[in-house]
């Protein structure tokens, strides 16, 4: 255990990050990054999101920072005029540098250290962000390596055992008092908050764009206010609502009054202004389940981004009581339950000794659900699993006002006060803006396009086509197998489309394929629906089911709860069984 | 006696087994042709040198077309090792005659000595270099290419 003092940052207590550790720093901000950056040593330092490497850059000319457009031919000519390298890059962005370092002929492995900075991403973004765990088979043939982070997750990596974890606590009072504000209208909430911050500027964190404008739209706060998040969703922004205040990288000089920041912001880089603002933290599982913030992790993040301190910290969220809760052990229980089950049929196809069987198994394989925890190389992939495990167990808080009561209490990072804004009948709600275009109209034009070319196609057609495909594959494979007319016949229903094509294609377990089409995790569906839905199901594909169709029956295939409203009986689907 | 030291027989199998990953993750596969091999490459993998019988020439074949990965009655080490100097140029007349699309990359200067084809599907490519006879000539224009 490092124990410092106030001011104090890392490089007074360690020379240089030892390897083979977990450096778990507790708190943001006391000079873990700075600290590679200064050793004598050739480093690479891989970190979830681009803000921080434009930030880092800025402050040390020496730093070569790694991210979408650096090109490989740009390494390599950093490589050949420097002698000591510092390299930050995105994790997508590693392969650029290990190519670079091959054409220059580096051994990789053992000239550089590697760190692996906020590598509590790695398991939570991974479910959106499958390239973040690209760098990981690398990061373990480096000789040197460490990992670092705040707020820590636990790996279930096997190859993390032989990793020491080193703490870094502090001597001095570094809680942070929040409010933290119960709601069952967020509009009123926030409605609330603006009368009683007439002064000052305002930092929101919202992981919804959609969220973000409808709070801007509702309080006039459009031309009084800025955005800051990804690229995608500032094409977005201007695009689809024509707010035009978006940036994707943060600096002093483009805020405002009120400052809303996406997750691409939550970690790593330095908000450095010369005064205090009010944090403002919004969840709202009701509306958007990315908006729900990890106490343990997320909101210590944040409000680490305020170097020099904050005048006030509140988080207001809804909780949903819907949400079904979890433990640990059951959800590690019922990964495992369908890792046994895959690696049974994965026996059952490797001594197949029929085409006809090879298939069969074949395609069982391709619908079970460890199919998700798989690297696309069909390895195991255990972030994947930690960020499944880890995400249940985020949701599963938001349930209750007294979970959330008990997280925040736990918390060592924050001294919490709670309060309540109750809302009247009467109360507006908030008012969420859609998008101008819908999916349906991007959709129609890209089948709009589609149907331009003729086969034959040429190369440059299907180049084209695989270029749609990147961005909708669902809609160019719909196109490829229903033809333009059909897609129009069904309207553009996304389920419809999706029937038809399980009808079409040989491929899967047509039955599961429609069951899963037609029911959704999450929610509930009554007995009589469910009766008539697989009754057609089994109708269309012409099976005779082996017992009487009724409500229960949902049970075969997903994990149900029963369901009572008013009159009606029913279940609510938890997670698929198959 | 001076002792014999035969190279090792190339690992067919992993290659085979590599090829099956790339088809299983969907990617599109450039597949040059060679005697009796072809070169896959694909986005993360460049140049896998893959031996090919009758069955995994089919096989390869069927993914470009429709995606099929299954390889079930494939065996990889049941490969001839005797170099069929005609094997491009009969793989691609086998095509033309099946009435696959085949481009020809069209010289500039009459000089060249290999003629070069490509056959595009939804699912990867095929890059034919055949060296340049009359006969070959004469049968590519009857053909109209």
């Amino acid at each position: 255990m490092i124990t410092l003092s106030e001011g104090q940052k890392l490089s007074a207590a360690l020379p240089k990050i030892p390897t083979n550790c977990i450096l778990s720093k507790r708190i943001p901000g006391c000079g873990a990054t700075t600290l590679e950056l200064n050793a004598k040593r050739n480093s690479i330092i891989i970190v979830p999101n681009v803000p921080v490497i434009v930030s880092k850059c800025c402050k040390f000319p020496k730093l070569l920072g790694v991210y979408e457009n650096v090109t490989i031919d740009k390494i390599e000519e950093y490589l050949s005029k420097n002698r000591r390298y510092k390299i930050m890059t995105t994790p997508e962005s590693f392969n650029k540098v290990k190519a670079a370092c091959e054409k220059c002929q580096l051994d990789m492995y053992k000239k550089f250290f590697l760190l692996m900075d906020e590598c509590h991403q790695l398991i939570k973004d991974v479910d959106y962000r499958i390239d973040i765990v690209l760098p990981m088979d690398d990061f373990f043939l480096f000789k040197r390596k460490a990992l670092v982070s705040a707020t820590p997750l636990g790996f279930s990596d096997p190859r993390f055992k032989k990793f020491r974890t080193i703490e870094v606590s502090v001597d001095y009072d570094y809680q942070q008092a929040i409010t933290v504000t119960r709601t069952n209208n967020i509009a009123k909430a926030v409605s609330l908050y603006l009368e009683n911050h007439q002064n000052g500027t305002i930092c929101f964190f919202l992981n919804s764009v959609t969220e973000i404008y409808s709070i801007m739209k509702q309080f006039n706060l459009l031309n009084e206010s800025t955005v800051y998040c990804a690229p995608k969703s500032r094409v977005k922004l201007k695009g689809e609502y024509g707010f035009t205040n978006a940036y994707h990288e943060w600096s002093a000089s483009t805020m405002k009054r009120y400052n809303f920041f996406t997750g691409r912001f939550y970690t790593a880089f330095d908000l450095e202004l010369t005064y205090k603002p009010d944090l403002v933290m919004i969840t709202d599982p009701q509306t958007s389940p990315y908006t729900m913030l990890d106490v343990d992790t997320d909101c210590i993040q944040i409000c680490g981004r305020f170097r020099y301190g904050l005048n006030s910290v509140t988080h207001i969220y809804r909780t949903n009581p819907q949400i079904i809760v979890k433990t640990r052990e059951q959800l590690e229980w019922e990964i495992s339950a369908h890792e046994f089950a895959y690696q049974t049929i994965q026996t059952f196809y490797n001594t197949a000794d029929s085409r006809e069987r090879r298939y069969a198994f074949g395609e069982a394989l391709e619908t079970l659900p460890f199919r998700k925890y798989q690297y696309p190389n069909f390895t195991k992939n255990w972030f994947a699993i930690d960020n499944s495990i880890n995400e249940e167990l985020v949701n599963g808080h938001y349930q209750s006002t007294q979970s959330i009561k008990d997280w925040y209490n736990g918390c060592h990072y924050f001294t919490p006060i709670f309060d309540e804004c109750k809302c009247s009948k009467d109360d507006d709600k908030l008012r969420i803006i859609m998008a101008a275009r819908s999916v349906k109209d991007k959709r129609r034009k890209m089948i709009q396009l589609l149907s331009e070319f003729e086969p034959p196609y040429s190369e440059n057609a299907l180049d084209f086509i695989n270029d749609i495909r990147k961005i909708d594959p669902f809609i160019v494979e719909a196109y490829e197998v229903l033809g333009k007319e059909r897609i129009e016949e069904l309207e553009y229903c996304q389920k419809k489309i999706n029937e038809e094509m399980i009808l079409s294609q040989r491929k899967g377990c047509k039955v599961l394929r429609l069951i899963k089409n037609s029911f959704k995790l999450g929610k509930k569906y009554t007995n009589d629906y469910i009766t008539k839905e697989l009754t057609r199901i089994f109708d269309i594909v012409h099976i005779h089911p082996e017992k009487p169709i009724k409500g229960s029956m949902i049970m075969d295939y997903f994990q149900a709860k029963d369901w009572r409203s008013n009159k009606n009986r029913g279940y609510r689907l938890i997670s698929e069984l198959i | 006696m001076e002792q014999l030291i035969f190279p090792d027989a190339y690992d067919n199998e992993t290659a085979h087994s590599q090829v099956k990953l790339s088809m299983r993750q969907g990617k599109h596969l450039d597949v040059r042709v060679k005697n009796e091999e072809v070169i896959v490459s694909c986005q993360g993998m460049a140049r896998l040198r893959y031996l090919v019988n009758e069955d995994s020439w089919n096989w390869i074949l069927s993914y470009l077309q429709t995606g099929d990965y299954e390889d079930f009655g494939v065996f990889p080490s049941d490969v001839s090792m005797l170099v069929n100097e005609g094997y491009q140029e009969n793989k691609v007349k086998e095509l033309i005659e099946q009435g696959y699309l085949i481009d020809r990359i069209p010289f500039i200067r009459e000089t060249e000595a290999y003629i070069r084809l490509l056959a595009t599907f939804k699912h990867g490519k095929l890059l034919f270099s055949v060296r340049r006879t009359d006969d070959f000539t004469n049968y590519l224009i009857d053909k109209g290419i």
